[in-house]
């Protein structure tokens, strides 16, 4: 560097330092759109025979006077790309977790339905249709509820383990349908399934 | 100085003049440092507007809509030997605002923009 230069090289360092550990686009068009200022600064003044000396006082003066502006820039930059990690961390925790969630309900969700199993002999033998249809519906329930658990356990195809889990949440509602709490497990199968459901990919584009 | 969100600084409605007066020209489309001499002229200035309270501005108008950008085609760039451009151009929204600021009240706020 020599004193010509000076104002270009200051420059420079200068965003090179208020643009680090910034998202890398908005860090490289803030450096480019500088390079490309500089550039057509320092050709204004060959063409107007300004003088070195004075192009590089003005650079100078340019970078002094919007350092200011430049490290309010740079805060919000920060603050914009830091409140969208954190949004997709907590995002991505949320949604693994409720994933998890939804099939270890969904297994409880099994058992009551599983209970009906030793029922199934003696009501056939029984007069009682109805109790046979019961016993059947909930069992029924029940496999779906199973497939739904396994479906989604292999994450191959999830939206069939949703479709599956979604059907077969009434499954201990019905199995011990004497028993209210399940209707609330029930439910909560319900909510899990279609909170932790993918989602369809989104056309908006990633922020800078 | 902490503005109100919304609200264009005599700065902001500067540049959008400059860029409204841009449209009457050949080519609206203007670079940084070409805005910063015309703002300049526009004033009566002899110093140049400061590299970062520019850029600033013309993101934030950007932001709201009242500029359009684009980089400039690389190929150009290069055939021309120097680094490409990053263009702006007002919008009419920022035609608007610019409307909005003249007929304002000296003493009432600077108009208001709602971010894009």
């Amino acid at each position: 560097m020599n004193a010509v230069g000076s104002g270009v090289w200051l420059c420079r360092r200068w965003a090179r330092l208020y643009t680090r550990n910034l998202p890398t686009a908005a860090a490289a068009d803030r450096r480019d759109e500088l390079e490309s200022d500089l550039w057509e600064h320092g050709n204004d003044v060959a063409l107007h025979s300004t003088g070195h000396r004075r192009y590089q006082l003005e650079v100078v003066v340019r970078v002094l006077l919007g350092a200011p502006a430049d490290i309010a820039w740079r805060r919000a930059v920060r603050a914009q790309s830091q409140s969208l990690r954190k949004g997709v961390i907590m995002n991505g925790y949320i949604r693994r977790h409720s994933h998890d969630f939804a099939i270890a309900l969904a297994a409880l969700g099994v058992m009551p339905g599983m209970s009906l199993l030793v029922l199934l002999g003696s009501a056939g033998d029984s007069d009682s249709r109805n109790e046979l249809y019961w016993v059947l519906s909930a069992l029924a329930l029940s496999a779906v509820l199973l497939s739904g658990v396994i479906v989604r356990a292999k994450k191959t195809r999830p939206r069939i383990g949703t479709a599956l889990l979604v059907v077969g949440a009434p499954a201990p509602a019905v199995a011990w349908f004497w028993f209210p709490p399940l209707y609330l497990l029930s439910l909560a199968i319900l909510v899990a399934a279609l909170l932790s459901a993918p989602r369809r990919p989104s056309n908006i584009p990633a922020p800078i | 100085m902490r503005r109100k969100p919304g609200v264009l600084l005599p700065l902001e409605l500067d540049i959008l003049a400059v860029f409204a007066s841009a449209l009457n020209s050949t080519d609206p489309w203007l670079h940084g440092y070409g805005l910063a001499r015309q703002l300049a002229e526009h004033k009566g200035a002899r110093q140049l507007t400061a590299h970062g309270t520019l850029y600033k501005a013309l993101g934030r108008l950007a932001d709201a809509g009242l500029l359009e950008q684009e980089w400039e085609d690389p190929d150009i760039a290069t055939v021309a030997g120097r680094p490409r451009r990053r263009l702006y151009r007002i919008t009419g929204l920022g035609q608007v605002a610019i409307v909005d600021g003249q007929t304002a009240p000296e003493s009432s706020a600077a108009p208001r923009v709602s971010p894009a």
